[in-house]
């Protein structure tokens, strides 16, 4: 379809088309879970909607960076465990409960560290380390708990699970704050926007001046913290840490991120606009699954299958537009 | 005491010695052009002082003191900046952004002052006299807009030593001419500007002095009042020719047997109409830029054909693929053996029968490790491999030479009718390259047809029966090999004369 | 005479994982004596053996061809869980065998397609067919086991000749003729030059996606047959078969002496690796009494594996800087 009218031409290429089509389907799913069911737009309905997801949420945002980065951080559901297992036998151990969450967020940074420290020295492809520390910290969950839940936490701590300042929980204000601080600073701060850079073209950044390995530090450490925080908020929601919190949290994490247009495969493309989008979207999906009584395993096969469509959508997009470029340039 | 006073710089790659004993000094306030060849050493010499390269040996001094660059950053510090060949935008990123990468104008939070930002992105062009609106994400520019980006982010930072390696070849006559007045105006300002080109007009339009290089050899420099582009030629071209070539053809009356009619891929190159005959070697030479290697690619189906057709034994070809050009019998040595030609990690017999591994199957898909070791014995003994017993060796353990001879048997064991070299004796020492010149020969007497594609002016002169020469895309001229000189080809290949 | 086939001949480091087994062997039987090497023990390392030795030669073809397959355990129990549900509904057995079989080869292509037609990356694709396979078996299965297979299906992974599992048979006898296809045929022998570098087998005229799509679908074939001795030998067919053994599949694979960056592997070593990493386990095992060890350990042999590998590559390619 060939537009001659400069003008809309112009607001045609403006539009950022992912976001509006995915911002349609939004809109469409909201509208139909509505007419399906008196039950959807209640309060009761939306706090679930949103608790169902929130800690995938806040591991987005970190997952957003890496993956502009160039990388992918699949240890998140090792990590998320590991530390709600740490802070957990922390507070046992009569450690004060905000000192443990403290550490435990700092375990989750180290874990973090240990990544890149591991792809940097050995030069391993991020997507390889970080399925083996998943896969260490798993089996570490596990042999260390015995494969039994931990709880028996104090009764003040068994309150902050009930804490809910306007009503929303620690998690959801964990997450608003989290999420504006990284709309703002992804778009403003330097070091955010050099990720951008590294991913583009790693040598292209060095040979400008900038210490590539140092931005990559960061946001491997970066989502290390988030997930040690979503381990730490996932102990005071079950009042308990297991080995078995944050299974499969890596695929509807990156699939959240992938739906939102950060590209998989070519780094320094992404938002987290897109991100926080994809995430809403994926929440609604899984809401809609909770709704309507679909079983569980469902969830997997639909995960998986968004996670393809979403990374073939954008590798078509992005040879169709690859090919116009092409042409107007000849 | 000069500004940047270059002593004895040598590099090698391996057993292949790129730079011999460079010298040279370089002054504050002017412009000095480097010219040569392909693979006369201009770029290495420039990415050693821009510190990506270490030097073997030999010192670089700054204004009278010796340093020691080990990476881009330190050359920054030193006052150096290179705009390179190859450009290091960012193109998901806006101009602003590329121009003054990790060094935005920030707030206490971190945060970019966009205002300011664009605000001195928009100074810096000012300067070159182009406007390009700087929260433009440089992806939508084209090629010659992003090599001025790539160019005010260099200007942008304090350098006493600016490197340019290339900088016009997408730029427009505008644009090039608004690159000129800001050099003028740097020169001025004291900067030292290293102006790298295979463009004669420009050099002598902009040159305080020419220096020339050949075969990683310091030949001379020209002041202003002595730049003249025939003694330039000369310079690039006079070496004695103390390599003994193999006659040429008995006759050159072989059969076309591939033929391109108007040839073109947007962008690479245009309206290449050539013929090959059976039992000739035609050389293809040009500078850089000249499209030889993209138009190989194209005429072996590894590229897309934007217009015109190729004949093959007189039936147009649609190839799509390298696999389909092989089976009709087409084959391409490529340019790069390492990253293109063979494969690193394996052994020498699994490279030779790579491109023909049908010939030492049995029906049943099985190979036949008797065959597969004939066959490698064959090229180890007809081209002078060595050492004689090397099937087995990793292809990594061989010398230079001897690695492009296994990539030769490659091809050869492919059984073409027409074999395409690219750079065929790039990096090989000069026994190996001698043995390679006298196969190609023994294949062209036996009713091969031969395109050799060379940078080397003596390997082209001293092989070939005709000499095709191209110039930033297009076929210049196809000449007859009687009494060609390399400064006739050289001036050719400049296109002196010819617009662009 | 030439040399032997180095790709499968036993080579340096086969010799040294020889070693290193019979090392372990040794010492584990030295200080837990009777405990080792009892044949009770020694049957129950080698119990396991036979799935994960299918698994990582799968996973070896899809290594050397430069890639990798996350799916495998998923392939695993849902081609599992296809048979034993056909065979409940009393389908043939020999039906049922081929219908799952050719299942398992589809899911196998599928990853082939994806990853050489549309260009997505291996692990993604993988990563996503997995999850996408392992949700498919829980969906119908609804998390209940499959039972009521006939005993003549059970015997295939429950029977004995000459004493010996015909698990162990079976695995091995596939892994030996892959093994010795793997270099004396030509549709294998591309894979190495596929993975070893992609683009120069491209410009030598090798077809690489349909020889991508091949070792995919191979690797896909090998994991139904590992589900089928599975579920015949549990007598069931369960949606959790399988999980997490695609990790040891690539650590043996990469011990053995695949390489990450492809174009290498040997099947000897792989088999080799199969066995070590089941020692380890067993060794921790004996040593601490919880199984839960064993992912972690799987975790972190793969880890060292990998590094290994990575440091050997970076040595050979700064080797052939000339």
């Amino acid at each position: 379809m060939k537009i001659k009218n400069p003008t809309i031409k112009k607001i045609l290429n403006k539009i950022n088309w992912h976001y509006l089509v995915l911002s349609v389907f939004i809109l469409v799913i909201f509208i139909a879970m509505s007419v399906q069911s008196k039950h959807f737009m209640t309060l009761a309905n939306m706090e679930i909607l949103i608790n169902n997801f929130i800690m995938e949420a806040i591991m987005a945002l970190g997952m957003t960076m890496v993956i502009i980065s160039g990388g992918s951080d699949i240890s998140i559901s090792g990590i998320l465990p590991f530390t709600a297992i740490t802070f957990a036998y922390m507070m046992l151990g009569n450690v004060p409960v905000a000192l443990a969450a403290v550490a435990a967020i700092i375990v989750g940074g180290l874990i973090g560290l240990i990544n890149n420290e591991l792809r940097r020295l050995l030069n391993i492809h991020p997507m390889i380390v970080t399925m083996a520390t998943q896969l260490t910290l798993k089996g570490l969950n596990l042999a260390i708990t015995g494969g039994s839940v931990v709880a028996g936490f104090s009764e003040d701590f068994q309150k902050i699970g009930g804490f809910k300042p306007l009503g929303l929980s620690l998690a959801i204000w964990a997450y608003i704050v989290l999420a504006v601080f990284y709309v703002l600073f992804s778009r403003n701060n330097r070091l955010f926007l050099n990720v951008y850079f590294v991913g583009g073209n790693k040598d292209a950044a060095t040979l400008s001046g900038m210490n590539a390995e140092r931005v990559l530090r960061f946001v491997y450490v970066a989502s290390g913290l988030l997930a040690g925080l979503a381990g730490v908020l996932s102990t005071t929601v079950y009042n308990s840490a297991s080995y078995s919190f944050g299974q499969n949290v890596e695929m509807k994490v990156i699939t959240a991120v992938a739906i939102g247009g950060t590209s998989m495969t070519h780094g320094g493309e992404g938002s987290i606009c897109g991100t926080l989008l994809g995430t809403l979207f994926m929440a609604l999906i899984y809401n809609a699954f909770v709704m309507s009584g679909i079983s569980t395993y469902y969830q997997d096969v639909f995960t998986g299958s968004m996670l393809v469509v979403a990374v073939l959508l954008s590798e078509g997009v992005r040879a169709i537009k690859a090919k116009s470029a092409l042409q107007a340039e000849a | 005491m000069s500004l940047l006073e270059l002593k004895n710089i040598s590099k090698s790659f391996g057993d292949n010695k790129v730079l011999t004993d460079i010298s040279l000094s370089l002054e504050e306030g002017e412009i000095h052009s480097i010219i040569g060849e392909n693979g006369a050493g201009k770029s290495t010499l420039m990415k050693i002082i821009g510190g990506i390269y270490t030097s073997d040996g030999g010192e670089i001094l700054i204004n009278g003191s010796q340093v020691h660059l080990h990476n881009p950053i330190e050359a920054y510090k030193a006052g150096i900046g290179i705009v390179h060949q190859e450009l290091s935008v960012a193109d998901n990123m806006t101009v602003a952004q590329n121009v003054f990468v990790n060094r935005e104008p920030v707030n206490f939070l971190g945060f970019v002052d966009w205002k300011k930002l664009n605000a001195n992105t928009e100074k810096e062009f000012k300067k070159i006299g182009i406007y390009i609106k700087p929260d433009m994400l440089v992806h939508n520019l084209s090629v010659g807009m992003q090599q001025i980006v790539e160019i005010v982010k260099v200007l942008s930072q304090e350098v006493k030593i600016l490197i340019l390696d290339e900088p016009t070849s997408a730029l427009s006559d505008k644009e090039t001419q608004n690159l000129f007045e800001l050099l003028f105006k740097l020169r001025a300002q004291g900067t030292l500007i290293i102006f790298i080109s295979h463009k004669l007009n420009e050099i002598s339009q902009i040159s305080d002095r020419v220096s020339v290089l050949r075969d990683g050899k310091y030949i001379g420099t020209l002041n202003k009042e002595e730049i003249d582009e025939n003694r330039i030629i000369s310079m690039m071209v006079g070496r004695e020719l103390d390599n003994l070539y193999p006659h040429k053809a008995k006759s050159r009356n072989g059969q076309v047997v591939l033929k391109t009619e108007h040839l073109s891929r947007n962008g690479k190159f245009d309206d290449v109409s050539i013929e090959f005959k059976a039992g000739e070697i035609t050389g293809i030479f040009g500078l850089v830029g000249a499209g030889r290697t993209e138009f190989a690619w194209s005429v072996f189906g590894a590229d897309r054909i934007d217009g015109g057709k190729v004949f093959y034994e007189g039936n147009e070809l649609n190839l799509k693929s390298p696999t389909q050009a092989i089976k009709n019998g087409i084959a391409y040595l490529t340019e790069d053996r390492k990253r293109l030609g063979l494969f690193l990690g394996m052994d020498v017999k699994d490279n030779a029968i790579a491109s023909n591994v049908d010939a030492v199957t049995n029906k049943m898909g099985i190979l036949d490790n008797s065959k597969i070791y004939k066959i490698t014995q064959k090229y180890i003994d007809s081209l002078e491999i060595h050492p004689n017993n090397c099937e087995d060796s990793k292809i990594y353990n061989l010398s230079g030479g001897n690695q492009q001879k296994v990539l030769l048997s490659k091809w050869l064991a492919a059984n073409p009718r027409v074999l395409i070299v690219d750079e065929p004796t790039r990096g090989v020492d000069v026994g190996a390259k001698s043995k390679i010149h006298n196969i190609l020969r023994q294949l062209a007497d036996s009713g091969m047809t031969i395109v050799m594609i060379s940078s080397e002016l003596p390997e082209i002169l001293g092989l070939s029966d005709r000499v095709a020469v191209m110039c930033e895309g297009k076929l210049i001229d196809v000449m007859e090999n009687d009494n060609l000189t390399e400064e006739y080809v050289l001036t050719k290949a400049f296109n002196k004369g010819g617009a662009k | 005479m030439k040399n032997k086939n180095k790709h499968y001949a036993v080579n340096g480091r086969s010799i040294t994982l020889l070693i290193i087994i019979a090392v372990i062997f040794v010492a584990m039987s030295l200080i837990k004596g009777e405990l080792f090497y009892s044949s009770n023990n020694i049957s129950t390392i080698f119990a396991n053996l036979s799935y994960d030795l299918l698994l990582a030669c799968g996973m070896t073809f899809v290594l050397i061809l430069g890639g990798i397959d996350l799916s495998v355990g998923s392939v695993l129990a849902f081609t599992g869980i296809i048979v034993t549900m056909l065979l409940r509904g009393g389908m043939n057995v020999i039906l049922a065998l081929i219908i799952a079989l050719l299942t398992g080869l589809a899911c196998g292509c599928l990853n082939g397609v994806l990853i050489s037609k549309f260009n997505i990356a291996p692990f993604i694709a993988t990563l996503a067919t997995m999850s996408i396979l392992r949700g498919l078996s829980y969906v119908l299965t609804s998390g209940f086991f499959i039972v009521g297979l006939p005993d003549s299906y059970v015997s295939i992974a429950r029977g004995y000749i000459f004493g010996i599992s015909n698990k162990i048979i079976i695995s091995l006898s596939i892994m030996i003729i892959l093994g010795l296809l793997s270099t004396r045929h030509k549709a294998f022998k591309q894979m190495f030059f596929v993975g070893g570098n992609s683009d120069t087998a491209y410009f030598s005229g090798i077809a690489s996606a349909k020889t991508k799509i091949l070792g995919y679908g191979i690797c896909g074939l090998l994991a139904t047959v590992s589900g089928i001795l599975m579920t015949s030998n549990f007598g069931m067919g369960q949606a959790s078969f399988g999980t997490g053994f695609e990790m040891r599949a690539i650590a043996a694979s990469v011990i053995g002496g695949a390489s990450m960056a492809g174009g290498e592997g040997n099947f000897i070593g792989t088999a080799l690796g199969v066995i070590l990493v089941a020692l380890v386990n067993n060794v921790f095992i004996m040593f601490n009494g919880s199984p839960n060890w064993s992912t972690a350990i799987s975790g972190i042999m793969l880890l060292v594996a990998v590094a290994l590998d990575l440091l050997r590559t970076k040595y050979k390619s700064k080797k052939g800087r000339k």
